[in-house]
């Protein structure tokens, strides 16, 4: 992808929620019923055409941060608001107009999000024939071009999923999100299960329709490396809670938080990483204070008694914590990985051939153009 | 032990398995050697036969895979190994770890009886007090806190980070020569990786055991492996020391695979990788990368399927005709020649 950092309009953002709460009823009865706090308390913010990267580690509550934007679960607590209008406690009608149209989401794993037993067609009306968008050859019309939006063959509504590759897949599920016309994707891990060199083309494709449609996304992702290379703005997650938020450079080449600082450490060489003790605390029960102190390295007293706010630290970065910018990373460290250099051939004299399209027989299915 | 300082060598490896659609061939005309104490990473993406390799090392193949050319373990060929002799080859030689931790232990059995059962499989001299006290002093070696707690848990109660630390434990019981892992991080989180990365350095340094992984990531392996084998459609595309791989491929492949990785220019469009590698299904004629290469030339049609020594680099091999044209004749110093 491509995020165009200086063009992305601030004014009034697209998505705004304040102090987002999703908590889950566990199993146990009376007074032993516990409380899974999957999401405590986040705040964010995400502009007309930005995007948002949202990292953290399995069980850090960011994909439940993502359906509970999308409504797909109702907030236990906070606010959310999307163009303009209190979402919150939406239902029925409202909820599909206001929301369910403009806001849409690309899944990880795009073999499961679809139904083996529906062409490729079929499948991109569904959401039309939802919301009572046009008629037969007005949805007709509307799945050839976002078939060629995401740079499939128009022939591919006739097919069925398992005649696609991965990729393919994932270009129809986008495809799928687009179609009614959304200023918000959430998107989660939509390159999870694809290989680099097909991750590539998904990542690339996103950015090409971020600039053509104005989209925004909020891309959630483990990948350090990927969210760096695509977001505008980064916001880490840990225990369901916020750390920091911060433009996608500055949160690897000037980390604030402790946690941002060992993440951001991870894309440096060996000597230079800082690797936390233990693993991830049980989010059954979290630690008091603040929920990092326990594999913290710069952790004191204060930490386990306070819990850190959310708090502004510069314009347009947020950080909890109570010793903000003490941990620094290693600035000897390359922040970003060397180039390979490049290749020198030693055939001579050049035979060159001028190069040759990929000829179509050389893939098991055609129609997926690059 | 033999006096091959190789431990593990593959000599024109090809691994054919029929399916509906004709011979699939998941590795075609593979060679390379591993030096005993190295570090060795299988680096390429879905369906470059990575783990078809692993899985051919420990004869853990399919039924009715067809296997041609050969794999040498400590000098030794496999392929004859019968029976018991073939159980003590897995149970006692070569070992290997999962991806998934969750599933490579039995969710019944506790954690304890699992790993004793593994070293008794391997040494049957040894009883059962002095193999429980052995899995104890592993799982201490690999970093688990009371471990004398741990032996008596079921792998639900343990988190991913620390079972894949148990899996390898129950690998090490064995005293292995040889460790096998496929993909043995890409199910856990980032900061458990580098944790498990560390681990499997330590005890390389440590106890000497010769490593072999298979990895998609090149960036998440690179700074533990003292070699990569960078493979593609079932192929070997170039071999060599990790740092010069990565800072100076030698074949157009791996120059494409580190730059469609994200994390070299943020911000940038990344370098994709036209079209999608050709599948097994298909029969190659010359070089398998040609197709997507934005260097291809007329010879690259013809190339045998083989790597080649780079002359001036000791150490590094490459399968690309246009890399290793001028240095040496492609039918004189071939390995597989």
């Amino acid at each position: 992808m491509n995020p165009d950092r200086r063009t992305v309009s601030h004014d009034g953002p697209v998505l705004r929620a304040s102090g987002l709460a999703k908590h889950f009823r566990m199993g146990g009865l009376g007074r032993s019923r516990k409380v899974l706090k999957a999401v405590d308390g986040v705040s964010l913010e995400i502009g007309r055409g930005e995007t948002l990267g949202l990292v953290g580690e399995s069980g850090s509550g960011k994909t439940t941060v993502g359906r509970t934007l999308i409504r797909l679960y109702p907030p236990t607590a906070g606010t959310v608001e999307f163009e303009g209008r209190d979402i919150t406690r939406s239902s029925g009608a409202r909820l599909r107009q206001d929301v369910r149209r403009r806001m849409s989401m690309v899944f990880q794993n795009p073999s499961t999000s679809l139904n083996p037993y529906m062409r490729l067609g079929e499948a991109l009306t569904e959401p039309l024939v939802v919301h009572r968008i046009g008629d037969a050859a007005q949805r007709r019309s509307r799945v050839a071009e976002m078939l060629e939006l995401v740079g499939l063959d128009t022939s591919m509504a006739d097919r069925y999923p398992q005649e696609l590759s991965g990729g393919q897949r994932q270009r129809i599920g986008i495809a799928r999100a687009l179609i009614t016309d959304p200023s918000l994707i959430i998107a989660d891990e939509p390159t999870a299960s694809l290989d680099v060199s097909v991750q590539a083309q998904i990542v690339n494709l996103l950015g090409d329709l971020q600039k053509e449609l104005g989209l925004a996304y909020l891309f959630i992702t483990h990948d350090l490396a990927l969210v760096r290379q695509i977001s505008h703005r980064v916001a880490v997650m840990y225990l369901g809670r916020l750390m920091e938020t911060a433009p996608a450079d500055a949160l690897f080449t000037e980390p604030l938080h402790p946690y941002s600082a060992v993440l951001a450490s991870m894309h440096q060489d060996r000597e230079h990483r800082i690797v936390p003790r233990g693993e991830i605390p049980s989010p059954m029960s979290p630690p008091s204070g603040c929920v990092f102190r326990t594999r913290c390295p710069i952790a004191r007293e204060q930490c386990a008694e306070q819990v850190p706010q959310l708090r502004e630290a510069a314009p347009g970065r947020s950080v909890a914590c109570h010793f903000p910018g003490e941990l620094k990373l290693d600035t000897a460290a390359a922040s970003v990985r060397p180039e390979p250099a490049e290749l020198t051939f030693t055939d001579v004299p050049p035979t060159t051939a001028p190069p040759r399209p990929v000829p179509a027989g050389s893939v098991p299915h055609t129609g997926e153009k690059e | 032990m033999s006096d091959t300082p190789d431990i593990l060598r593959l000599d024109r490896v090809g691994v054919g398995l029929r399916t509906p659609g004709g011979t699939a061939d998941l590795l075609r005309n593979v060679s390379f050697s591993v030096a005993r104490g190295e570090i060795v990473a299988l680096a390429g993406e879905s369906g470059s036969g990575k783990s078809t390799a692993l899985l051919a090392v420990l004869r853990l193949l399919a039924p009715g895979a067809q296997v041609s050319g050969s794999i040498l373990v400590d000098g030794k060929d496999i392929a004859p190994l019968r029976g018991r002799e073939l159980r003590a080859f897995r149970s006692r030689t070569a070992r290997m770890v999962f991806q998934d931790p969750w599933r490579a232990l039995h969710p019944m059995h506790s954690i304890g009886r699992q790993l004793t059962e593994s070293a008794r499989a391997a040494d049957p001299t040894l009883s059962k007090e002095a193999a429980r006290t052995l899995a104890g002093d592993m799982l201490a070696r690999v970093g688990i806190p009371d471990p004398g707690t741990r032996l008596r848990s079921y792998p639900h109660e343990v988190s991913g980070g620390q079972l894949q630390r148990i899996v390898i434990a129950m690998a090490l019981v064995a005293s292995p020569s040889l460790l096998l892992c496929d993909e043995p991080t890409t199910a856990l989180d980032v900061t458990t990786q580098a944790q498990i990365l560390e681990l499997l350095q330590e005890l390389n340094r440590d106890l000497g055991i010769t490593v072999v992984l298979a990895t998609h990531d090149l960036d998440v392996i690179a700074d533990i492996a003292d070699r990569l084998v960078v493979m593609y459609a079932g192929s070997v595309a170039e071999e060599g020391p990790t740092g010069q791989v990565m800072a100076r491929p030698e074949h157009p492949y791996t120059r494409s695979l580190l730059q469609a990785a994200p994390g070299r220019r943020p911000g940038e469009r990344l370098r994709a990788i036209a079209g999608r590698p050709p599948s097994p299904l298909e029969v190659i004629e010359g070089c398998p990368f040609a197709a997507r290469c934005e260097h291809r030339t007329s010879i690259c049609a013809t190339a045998p399927n083989t790597t080649v020594p780079i002359a001036g680099e000791p150490g590094r091999r490459s399968a690309c005709v246009r890399v290793t044209a001028g240095t040496a004749p492609p039918s004189a110093e071939r390995r597989s020649g």
